[in-house]
């Protein structure tokens, strides 16, 4: 399975590998990292083969989370995009869910949680 | 030897002018007892001997018979004698119609004596017609009787200056009068009986029945005769004198007077002496008498000599008293602190104290004799004395017996004084004698006058006083004296008010269980006892209506009687004004209390709407902070999250790591390569976790300095912080990136001087803002390579009442989609890690909450970005508020 996770944090891509070392060695996960919804969309468009998801902070730098979401479904429906915000709220979860998005995740991240969710995503 | 002093020397006269007059009556009755009537002719000649007799032995010019004609209505005169004109003429009838008063008195009285006929009201009625033109002053008439009967009058009129008929001339008078009763009788008898009578028979009858006692004494001093009367004065019976000698009863010191005085012979007509001679009672008491006496004709048959004795023994005990008193008294009188003055009957002096020489001015030897009222009276009031003592002579009525008057006094040298004086009159026998007690009262006078001036200023006082004002004689509980306006309040006259007292004017209402007495009785009590009280109680008005009164009582210093003044004030008003100010208060007492409590209840609500909007101000307050503190905190929140996450999320990972090392650390072997990868990835995390912890710390920090209480002004020199803190700008960023430069563009303005700011936090500002110029410039340069030169412009300048900083930058501008967020907390263009975004908010804050100034800014998105700082020269005062 293919994953583009969307972050302007550094640190992002060493943490996430270090949590899926395991998957990412037994080679049943490939990890993308991109740190804007710019660089993120540039690599859709390269069209990288089977992205079957995407994750994404909502506060970004330039264009915001939200706005990549959409962009995404509108683009590339078949791919989803579970979006990351530090805290949740009914305003937020509804506009989230409105623009597309298959799961609103919060930081700290679940990574188990997540595990769950990406594996019902690929039967 | 005993000097007689003036009052004896005036009785004598008296007594002379008297026993004369005695001598002259006896006489004339002795010659009227020798007629004989025998017939009607004797009868009328009788009767003018009578009257011509009398006429001569009284010394009156006219002397008449009058018989009352029928039904005694009319007078008819019988016989009239004038004696000036020693003729015998008539008169008119008189009737009863005419002289009512005459015949009326006549009727009542009897006797008339009247000593001033012209007055006198029961003769006044023959005033103008008979008295005065015959010249009649006097008149004495006398009853002619026959047993009780009256048969007419006998009338004597004095002509000339009016005397005054004393009573022995009186007697004398009806003496006359009895014996024409006699005669008409016997002529009655006569013309009946041609009986001739003895008048001397008739005389005898008559003198037997006289007061006196007659007796006949014969040429051997013995008693032939003694009239009956002698047993009564003397206690003998006639039996028992009769024969004896009349000196044995005669006192033996007075025996020779008398025998001397009837020795000699003596001619018929040839008056006897009175001699005073005692003559012993049976009871062996000597008694006084004044005998006269004559030698009796030989034809009358009666040889010796007659003598009359008239009992003068109380007379004589009287004047011896008196006289004796007058002795003693003499000397008081003489010394008496008073003027003593006497006079006789007819007003002249016979009594003249040292005193009264002291007072008049007159020496006794020169008044005695004189007419009182011509010495000690003012001329204008002699005549009124001189009538009033006539007046009272003739009627015994006095306006001025015995009692103390006030008159006018004349003294020597014409000057007239006030005095007072009581004067008495006395009466022995014949004698008249007025004293009197003067006393001169000039100074009482005065005093009397400067008293009653001050009473009556004390009264004009009293009366008009406002309040009413009584006195109170305690012990009678009755007012003694109210002035007008008492008597109004009370609703009684003057009179009345002395018939009341404090007991009919107290009201018995309102007094708990005390009676009206007792209260006004203790009430007097304490008053007299030296208290001044003052109470309120309820009075009384005359007509039963009750009012409030305040009443003060004092005791007046001690005049004999217990007296108490006391003031009365009608309080009506002040008690209904006292209700009406209670009412009035009470009223205002209640609307002030709802007021209060009104307002006590606006208060609370009040209080409770200000409480509420202070909670709300605080709420809303503490909204804003929480909501500049919510965009705070959730960037705070948002920031600090990140690198927590990773704290937490690398530390267990860096135990995770640790747990497969050990794992692999096992007997059954690892390869040295992947010990050392999972190694790396432990060492990488820990420094992750140092990194991100040290970034969690410099949010904090940079959030807490932002919050951090305000630092204090100080005059700074803007130029020179500003100066300083871009080269400190511009060093810093060169060491931190080697490849940064940037051209500076300073100018500042000299004019600006020192302003009020907080230097630190201004000095953030300028770091904070050179900063992002810089950055931006060197961003766009680092796009668009070495041809792009980088500059900072910063400039100062006065701009009056503010002063400028403006920062300006090449770089890319600001974007307008962003351009009004750049103030935003925790908004930033730079990457994480760079800046904490909270620069420009924190700017915003130092500049234009604590400096009061202004922060704009000014771009051209892709020419530049210009910061431009606004300080206020003189920053108003505020109060401090926390941020």
């Amino acid at each position: 399975m293919n994953v583009l996770v969307v972050d302007d944090e550094a640190d992002t891509e060493s943490l996430f590998r270090q949590r899926f070392r395991k998957e990412l060695k037994a080679g049943t996960l490939s990890l993308e990292f991109a740190p804007s919804a710019e660089s993120a969309l540039e690599f859709l468009e390269r069209g990288t083969a089977d992205l079957v998801l995407v994750l994404s902070d909502i506060n970004l730098p330039g264009m915001c989370g939200i706005e990549l979401l959409r962009q995404i479904k509108e683009r590339y429906a078949h791919t989803a995009v579970y979006m990351i915000a530090p805290f949740n709220d009914e305003a937020r979860s509804a506009e989230v869910e409105r623009a597309g998005a298959a799961a609103l995740l919060t930081k700290p991240l679940d990574f188990d949680e997540l595990k769950r969710m990406m594996s019902a995503l690929c039967p | 030897m005993h000097v007689k002093d003036d009052k004896e020397v005036l009785g004598e006269d008296a007594a002379r002018a008297t026993a004369r007059r005695l001598r002259n009556q006896n006489n004339a009755l002795v010659q009227l007892s020798k007629i004989t009537i025998s017939g009607g002719a004797d009868a009328e000649s009788a009767l003018r001997d009578i009257v011509e007799v009398a006429a001569r032995t009284l010394q009156c010019e006219r002397v008449s018979v009058w018989k009352y004609g029928p039904k005694d209505e009319s007078l008819r005169c019988a016989v009239l004698y004038e004696l000036s004109k020693d003729t015998f003429t008539q008169s008119e009838d008189l009737r009863r119609t005419e002289y009512p008063h005459y015949f009326e008195a006549l009727r009542v009285e009897h006797r008339i004596v009247a000593h001033d006929a012209l007055n006198d009201p029961r003769t006044r009625e023959f005033r103008d017609g008979y008295l005065i033109p015959l010249g009649i002053t006097s008149m004495l008439d006398v009853p002619i009787q026959e047993g009780t009967r009256v048969l007419g009058v006998l009338c004597n009129e004095h002509v000339g200056t009016a005397r005054t008929w004393v009573s022995d001339e009186e007697n004398f008078a009806s003496a006359i009068a009895n014996l024409v009763s006699i005669v008409m009788a016997a002529s009655r008898r006569a013309l009946k009986a041609e009986q001739p009578l003895q008048l001397r028979d008739a005389f005898q009858t008559m003198v037997e029945h006289s007061q006196d006692i007659m007796a006949v004494i014969d040429e051997e001093g013995r008693i032939t005769y003694v009239t009956p009367s002698v047993h009564r004065v003397l206690g003998y019976r006639t039996e028992d004198l009769v024969g004896n000698a009349s000196s044995e009863y005669v006192h033996p010191d007075d025996l020779p007077a008398l025998q001397q005085a009837y020795r000699r012979p003596r001619r018929a007509d040839e008056a006897a002496p009175v001699v005073t001679c005692r003559v012993r009672h049976k009871e062996g008491t000597w008694r006084y008498f004044e005998t006269a006496g004559n030698r009796l004709h030989v034809t009358a048959g009666v040889p010796g000599i007659v003598l009359s004795f008239r009992d003068v023994t109380e007379r004589k005990l009287w004047e011896r008293a008196i006289r004796e008193s007058e002795r003693r008294n003499s000397a008081v009188i003489d010394n008496a602190m008073d003027a003593y003055l006497a006079m006789n009957a007819s007003g002249m002096i016979i009594g003249w104290n040292t005193q009264a020489e002291a007072m008049f001015g007159w020496r006794r030897e020169k008044v005695l004799g004189q007419r009182l009222s011509s010495i000690i009276l003012p001329e204008s009031q002699r005549q009124a004395h001189e009538h009033g003592r006539e007046r009272f002579l003739e009627t015994g009525e006095g306006r001025l017996m015995n009692r103390r008057i006030e008159m006018t006094a004349l003294h020597r040298d014409g000057r007239e004084f006030p005095v007072e004086l009581s004067m008495t009159h006395v009466r022995i026998g014949d004698s008249h004698t007025f004293s009197a007690f003067i006393r001169d009262i000039s100074e009482r006078r005065a005093a009397e006058r400067a008293l009653q001036e001050s009473e009556e200023r004390f009264r004009i006082l009293v009366e008009h006083a406002p309040e009413a004002i009584v006195v109170i004689d305690a012990e009678s509980a009755l007012f003694v004296d109210s002035n007008n306006n008492a008597q109004r309040m009370f609703g009684y006259d003057a009179e009345e008010m002395r018939r009341v007292g404090p007991r009919e004017v107290t009201s018995a209402k309102d007094l708990a269980g005390q009676t009206v007495e007792s209260l006004v009785q203790e009430r007097l009590k304490r008053a007299l006892e030296g208290g001044a009280l003052k109470f309120e109680i309820t009075c009384q008005h005359k007509s039963g209506r009750t009012f409030p009164a305040e009443v003060r009582l004092v005791r007046l210093p001690a005049t004999g009687r217990k007296l108490v003044r006391g003031s009365v004030t009608d309080i009506s008003e002040r008690r209904w004004a006292q209700k009406l100010h209670q009412d009035y208060s009470r009223t205002l007492e209640e609307q002030v209390a709802q007021r209060t409590r009104e307002l006590e209840e606006k208060n609370a609500e009040l209080h409770q709407a200000l409480e509420k909007l202070k909670d709300t101000q605080r709420q809303l307050i503490t909204q804003e902070k929480m909501a500049s503190l919510g965009v705070l905190t959730a960037g705070i929140a948002h920031e600090i999250k990140n690198p927590l996450n990773f704290v937490n999320n690398f530390a267990e990972l860096t135990v995770e790591l640790i747990h497969e090392l050990r794992a692999l650390l096992n007997p059954e072997g690892a390869t040295t390569g992947e010990i050392e990868a999972l190694l790396r990835d432990i060492e990488q995390n820990a420094v992750k976790i140092h990194d991100h912890g040290k970034r969690a710390d410099r949010i904090v920090r940079g959030m807490l300095q932002h919050s951090r209480s305000e630092h204090m002004r100080q005059i700074t020199d803007i130029n020179a912080l500003v100066d300083e803190y871009v080269k400190l700008a511009y060093h810093g960023l060169r060491a931190r990136d080697a490849s940064f430069n940037i051209r500076l563009d300073l100018q500042y303005d000299e004019q600006i001087g020192s302003i009020p700011v907080v230097p630190q936090d201004l000095s953030r500002v300028v770091l904070n803002i050179v900063n992002n110029g810089c950055y931006a410039a060197h961003q766009k340069r680092k796009a668009l390579g070495a041809d792009f030169h980088p500059i900072l412009t910063v400039r100062t300048r006065d701009a009056g009442e503010y002063v400028e900083i403006r920062v300006r930058d090449n770089g890319p501008g600001i974007p307008p989609e962003i351009r009004d967020s750049i103030f935003n907390p925790f908004f930033t263009t730079k990457p994480v890690g760079e800046g904490t975004g909270l620069g420009l908010s924190i700017c915003y804050d130092i500049i234009v909450r604590e400096h009061l100034g202004e922060l704009i800014v000014d771009t051209e998105p892709g020419a530049f970005t210009e910061f431009a700082i606004a300080l206020p020269r003189k920053p108003p005062q505020r109060t401090r508020q926390k941020s």
